[in-house]
């Protein structure tokens, strides 16, 4: 698959009824195919909850998200998991809730593949190809809950890329991991520019640098 | 896909989560085993409650009786065309044995001396069951053998070469048969189904003084020579029980009923057999085998349903993160619903056929200690498709407590935190609704009438009333708990406060305490009902067998067996003789005698339950007063002063004598003379007689009146030339009456130091004087229905098979009495003996044994001359009432509560183990705070106690008022009894069985608390935040 587009027009979300919080403000931003962005802010800002839209997890209270040409604020949920199931690859921070923890570095990867359609299987890559590509091909039989931060971070990364997405969108890719190992994937999320969209959600001001553009939020809009 | 990759990430799961995969194995294969046991136990259950009727119906009620007759008028075939029938008759029919062929003649027999009424038979195979005690069986026409005792006969002389001849009694007869006597025998036992129930030893006096003599063996030959006599032929089917699997009852009972229905024109061959009565009696037995089952297995599917239920909403709650994982991946619906709930129906396809398995060594192991042995335990099909049906339950089970981790969207499963709600308004509303449901069924089963299948239904009232304690207890429990709260805060217990929370806030932990106060409960009722229903057999089993154990003995005629079992057990603290007797209709006993040695009844007897003492009852019907009058020797003298006599009328002199072998013996003398004068006769007593009395005996010659007066001074006796006195206790009141008069004879008797004065007169008849050792008249303690109710007319009586009527009193009512229960009349066995003369052989004798007999008791009868038939124990009796229907299905329900409460605990266990991990947060929190890990040990242990001490305090009482209030309309027998039962719950192992369950709980919380707080580390604390 290739590259999508991200377009996000008048975002707003607003959570709660009798004692509103607002947590995305009239969010507006366009990323083009193959580009790589950084999200960022301090806590509050609204970070993931711009996340959970853009993976589809929760309905925005008002505006537009498209990838592609689909938009998740209209979709059907069947239609949300097909997306992820293909287009967009969703990579979250915590471990168990990005990988299973008693399964394989390969178990994962193929976990990942389960959700596509019969008929696309074909065109995703082998599990192996993935695990080389981010460097942890001699893993593959290892129990992912037995492997580091730093291999683990990748393996979370190599399930991404596992439906070879239009869109990656990450999570903290980087927490809890050494100077070193935050460079090293720093580096590979890089070597996908033009092959897949990638946004990363960081509070770590260092990795704003390392990539095409950063949105800055702040209570809720985007402030630079 | 890709290879088996999903079946090896399933099994990496199913390890990653071992522990509650063990217990959804556990509880998924209990449960499987629940369903399928119950079906197999059923099955062997009825495999052995049919044997037991079989085996339990006599020979004659279970075989087949063929009468074979001649057509076209249904008169007796003449004997020679017996070979022609017996051709027509069926040769071999399954579960049947080889026919005993059977040709008999009622006939009058003369030898030497006096002739005899009796039967001339010849029963294919007889000799095999005779004991020849001299000479040998018939071999040819021409020969026969008599009884022993028939040989003792007085008068009759008749020895091995006797010829006798025969003749048929029935007027017009012409036809006479001779035979030699070439053997004498015994019946090898009475009781032996080679004799159908038949007795053919009954020898007797009838009211004429004709005699009876047992019956004469002949050839059979001998008898297929007569032409024209009434001779009954006969082919008796004996039944083998043993070879009935209830898989052949059908073409079996289909076989019968074709034979029944055979030859209808013909009437040549007419069959009789009551094995369709036994064969109802079975199939009634496994219909309430069936429902009890049924209504057993049903409550602890459901109970291991419930278990399984929460077992499995556990692993689908550790699971959530993995299905929102699933669904973040874009895994459509069906994937992830197979995702889901892959895992717990493997195990379910694991635990099926080990439940199966499981279920059929816990049939073997239950049948095995209660089922008629060798009971076969078959994988029926019904166990298949309850196993399939616990399966289906399980998948149910899987999706119904999946559902909602199942439908959950990502980010709530993500934002979870894991402090539960509280229980609902709505579950509460439910809970209380099922709760009066079970009120109110419970209460119908109540109203049902007991025995039958409708008393059956009382299985479920239980679990009924059990449940809906549990649920409205639990439900008032967190109120109760809520109330004492602040008192709890303000005191330093830390620990307790913290576990009255958990219990209040979690509905986790409402379930488990409602599950485990059903599971006490249920196991509360059924080891307080069994406990009853042990003791209720055991006192049906006293009151029927009616001693520890009942010896049925042949009379053989010599000794008698009450004066025999004195001299066996000179004590009398171990043996009683005793006889069992069926008088002939037309006096006022409706049931059985029952006479008993009575001076020994309170010590070898148990009491019949809800009848009158044993003390009471021997009291009772003891009627006599005085010693026996003994004599030794073959002469006899008495000191006599007469005056008053109408000379011409003077009556003779008759010493009234019963010999050691109880035969009646009187001895004449001389005619009464005016004065003192010494009257004196031969006896027959060189072994000992008793002096029952003397009677002034009308001489033939005498008519109308005949009076006097008589003084009785002295009596003598030994041998000729040596007579010594007797001690007959002249001068004692007590010791001598008047004898009973016959006709209009009467005797005026005063007992002083002078002697026994007699003023007899009468114009017909006679009379005299009697020894108070012989009771003037029986007393008898009667049952209602064992005695008839009519117009009285007169003292009631009873009525031997000759037609001779005895008088009794009826000192008291019993409403059962031991061994006849609640249709018979108890009697002193002596007394008896002494009134009627034909009860001495037509009684069944026994030896009642108490359990302090020696252990060769049996053998000593033996020894004693008494032929041993059968031996019958209470200890027997209890395990046939154990193997009945109802019994069985309590069995059941006792194994089924235990396995409940395993279950149970198994649920309680994984409950806590799932949310050790959640809580470990909280404890990890407490203890930065400084909270003393001693502290948190207390709470984790009070938090379990609490719960299962709920469940204990609701389940245990609920238990036992379930006891209390189904027992009575719980069938605890197959049939009814009149023995008094006890229908409140045994209570004492219901308390062992709390105590041990209270040792469980303790053990368990102590470990699981051990094994929270080893989670519970600081480090925790880091994981726990976001
Ligand atoms: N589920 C929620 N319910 C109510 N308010 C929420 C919820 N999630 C986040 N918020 C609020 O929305 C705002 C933005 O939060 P969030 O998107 O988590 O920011 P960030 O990820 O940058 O820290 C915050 O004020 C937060 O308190
Ligand atoms: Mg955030």
């Amino acid at each position: 698959m290739t590259a999508l587009e991200v377009v996000v027009e008048r975002l707003r979300h607003v959570y709660g009824t009798e004692e509103p919080v607002v947590a995305l403000d009239d969010l507006t931003f366009h990323l083009p195919a193959g580009s790589t962005t950084a999200v960022m802010g301090p806590s509050g800002s609204g970070k993931s909850t711009l996340t959970t839209i853009l993976a589809g997890l929760q309905r925005p209270t008002a505006g537009r998200v498209l990838i592609g040409d689909a938009d998740l604020a209209t979709m059907s949920e069947v239609d949300l998991l097909r997306l992820r199931a293909r287009a967009l690859a969703v990579t979250v921070q915590r471990p168990d809730r990005n990988l299973l923890g008693y399964g394989t570095v390969q178990d994962n990867v193929r976990f990942a593949q389960r959700g596509a359609a019969r008929a696309e299987r074909r065109d995703l890559p082998a599990p192996l190809e993935v695990l080389e590509e981010v460097g942890i091909a001699h893993l593959a039989g290892q129990r992912a809950d037995a492997l580091s931060g730093g291999e683990r971070q990748r393996l979370a990364l190599a399930v991404g890329l596992a439906t070879a997405p239009g869109v990656l969108l990450a999570d903290e890719p980087t927490s809890q991991l050494d100077d070193r190992n935050r460079d090293a994937l720093v580096d590979l999320l890089c070597t996908l520019a033009g092959r897949v969209t990638v946004i990363v959600v960081t509070h770590d001001d260092r990795l704003g640098d390392r990539f095409d553009r950063r949105i800055v939020l702040r209570d809720g809009r985007a402030t630079g | 896909m890709r290879g088996s990759r999903p079946g090896s990430l399933l099994m990496r799961g199913l390890l990653a989560r071992r522990s509650l995969a063990v217990a959804v194995l556990i509880a998924a294969g209990l449960t499987t085993a629940a369903a399928a046991l119950g079906p197999m136990y059923a099955r062997a259950a009825a495999e052995s409650t049919l044997r037991d009727e079989l085996l339990a119906a006599p020979a004659e009620q279970t075989g087949l009786h063929l009468a074979i007759a001649a057509p076209p008028d249904d008169t007796e075939l003449p004997p020679a065309q017996f070979d022609g029938a017996v051709r027509e008759a069926p040769k071999a029919l399954p579960h049947y044995g080889r026919p005993i062929g059977m040709l008999n003649w009622q006939v009058f027999a003369f030898g030497a001396g006096d002739g005899a009424r009796g039967a001339a038979i010849w029963r294919d195979g007889e000799c095999a069951h005779l004991v020849l005690t001299s000479g040998r069986c018939p071999e040819r026409a021409g020969e026969a053998v008599i009884s022993a005792r028939t040989m003792r006969i007085d008068g009759m002389r008749w020895r091995i070469g006797t010829v006798l001849t025969l003749s048929d009694p029935t007027p017009g007869s012409t036809e006479t048969l001779q035979v030699r006597i070439v053997g004498a025998y015994r019946p090898a036992n009475v009781l032996d189904p080679f004799w159908f129930g038949v007795d053919y030893f009954q020898e007797g006096e009838d009211a004429q003084g004709n005699i009876r003599v047992d019956t004469i063996f002949v050839a059979r030959a001998e008898l297929a020579r007569l032409v024209e006599n009434e001779v009954h032929a006969s082919l008796d089917y004996p039944f083998r029980p043993t070879s009935v699997r209830l898989a052949d009852v059908p073409a079996l009972r289909a076989e019968v009923d074709r034979l029944q229905h055979r030859h209808p024109d013909s009437a040549r061959l007419a069959l009789t057999t009551g094995l369709g009565d036994v064969l109802d009696a079975a199939a009634h037995q496994q219909q309430l085998v069936d429902i009890g089952t049924l209504l057993v297995t049903l409550q602890l599917s459901l109970l291991g349903w419930l278990v399984l239920f929460q077992i499995v909403t556990d692993l689908a709650e550790a699971r959530g993160p993995e299905i929102a994982l699933a669904k973040l991946r874009g895994h459509r619906p069906w994937q992830v619903l197979r995702f889901g709930i892959a895992e717990p129906v493997v195990l379910l396809a694991i635990a099926t056929p080990a439940g199966i398995a499981l279920g059929a060594l816990a049939a073997v192991a239950l049948g095995g200690s209660v089922l008629v042995p060798g009971t076969p335990v078959v994988v029926t099909l019904p166990a298949i498709a309850a196993a399939t049906a616990a399966f289906a339950g399980g998948v149910v089970a899987t999706v119904l407590a999946g559902a909602r981790v199942l439908r959950r969207p990502v980010l709530e499963q993500w934002r979870r935190t894991m402090r539960s709600r509280r229980p609902t308004r709505v579950s509460l509303v439910v809970d209380l609704a099922v709760a009066a449901v079970a009120i109110a069924a419970f209460a119908v089963l109540r109203t049902l009438p007991a025995g039958g299948g409708q008393g059956t239904a009382a299985l479920l009232a239980p679990g009924l009333l059990v449940l809906a304690v549990a649920l409205a207890g639990v439900r008032l429990l967190p109120v109760v708990v809520r109330l004492t709260l602040p008192a709890t805060r303000a005191g330093a217990r830390l620990g307790l406060f913290l576990a009255t929370r958990q219990v209040v806030r979690r509905p986790a932990g409402v379930r488990l305490a409602t599950l485990l106060a059903v599971a006490a409960g249920l196991a509360a009722f059924a080891v307080g009902a069994e406990g009853t229903a042990v003791g209720n057999r055991l006192t049906r089993a006293q009151a029927e067998v009616g001693a520890a154990t009942v010896v049925d003995v042949q009379d053989t005629g010599t000794a008698d067996p009450v004066e025999t079992v004195r001299r066996l057990d000179p004590s009398g603290t171990w043996a009683m003789a005793a006889a069992t007797w069926l008088p002939d209709g037309g006096g006022s006993v409706a049931g059985t005698v029952l006479a008993v040695d009575a001076s020994r009844l309170a010590a070898v007897g148990d009491r019949a339950a809800g009848g009158l003492d044993l003390r009471r009852l021997a009291r009772d019907v003891i009627t006599r007063t005085a010693p026996p009058v003994a004599i030794r020797g073959t002469r006899i003298e008495a000191t006599i002063t007469a005056s008053q006599l109408r000379s011409g009328s003077e009556p003779q002199v008759q010493f009234d004598l019963r010999t050691a072998a109880r035969a009646t013996v009187s001895a004449e003398s001389t005619l009464l003379r005016t004065g003192t004068h010494r009257y004196s006769a031969a006896v027959p007593c060189a072994a000992g007689c008793t002096l029952t009395g003397i009677t002034w005996d009308r001489p033939i010659t005498v008519e109308g009146d005949m009076a006097g007066t008589a003084l009785l001074t002295g009596v003598r006796a030994g041998d000729p030339g040596a007579l010594r006195p007797v001690a007959a206790e002249l001068t004692d009141p007590a010791a001598w009456r008047a004898a009973t008069p016959v006709s209009e004879a009467r005797d005026a008797v005063s007992v002083s130091s002078a002697g026994v004065l007699d003023h007899f007169s009468g114009a017909s008849g006679y009379g005299g004087v009697a020894s108070a050792s012989t009771p003037a008249v029986l007393s008898a303690v009667g049952t209602p229905a064992g005695l008839v109710h009519g117009p009285a007319t007169g003292p009631p009586t009873i009525v031997d098979s000759f037609g001779a009527e005895t008088g009794f009193r009826t000192v008291a009512i019993s409403p059962v009495l031991p061994a006849v229960l609640d249709a018979g009349v108890l009697m002193d066995a002596g007394s008896v003996e002494d009134l009627v003369p034909a009860f001495r052989t037509e009684a069944s004798w026994q030896v009642w044994l108490s359990a302090a007999a020696p252990p060769d008791a049996v053998q000593r009868i033996a020894r004693a001359g008494l032929v041993v038939q059968r031996v019958s124990t209470v200890g027997q009796r209890e395990q046939v009432l154990g193997r009945q229907a109802p019994a069985l299905s309590l069995l059941l329900l006792l194994a089924s509560a235990v396995v409940g409460a395993v279950l149970a605990a198994v649920g309680t266990a994984v409950s806590i183990g799932a949310s050790a991990r959640r809580r470990s947060y909280e404890l990890a929190a407490l203890h930065a705070v400084g909270v003393g890990r001693g502290a948190l040990f207390r709470a984790a242990v009070a938090e379990q106690s609490l719960l299962l001490l709920t469940a204990l305090a609701l389940g245990i009482p609920a238990g036992l008022l379930a006891a209390f209030l189904t027992l009575p309309v719980l069938p605890e027998f197959a049939t009814r009894t009149p023995v008094a039962l006890r229908f409140t719950p045994d209570v004492p192992p219901v308390v062992l069985f709390a105590a041990a369950f209270v040792v469980l709980v303790l053990i368990a919380a102590v470990v699981s608390a051990t094994a929270v707080l080893a989670r519970s580390r600081p480090g925790r604390l880091r994981e726990a935040e976001e």
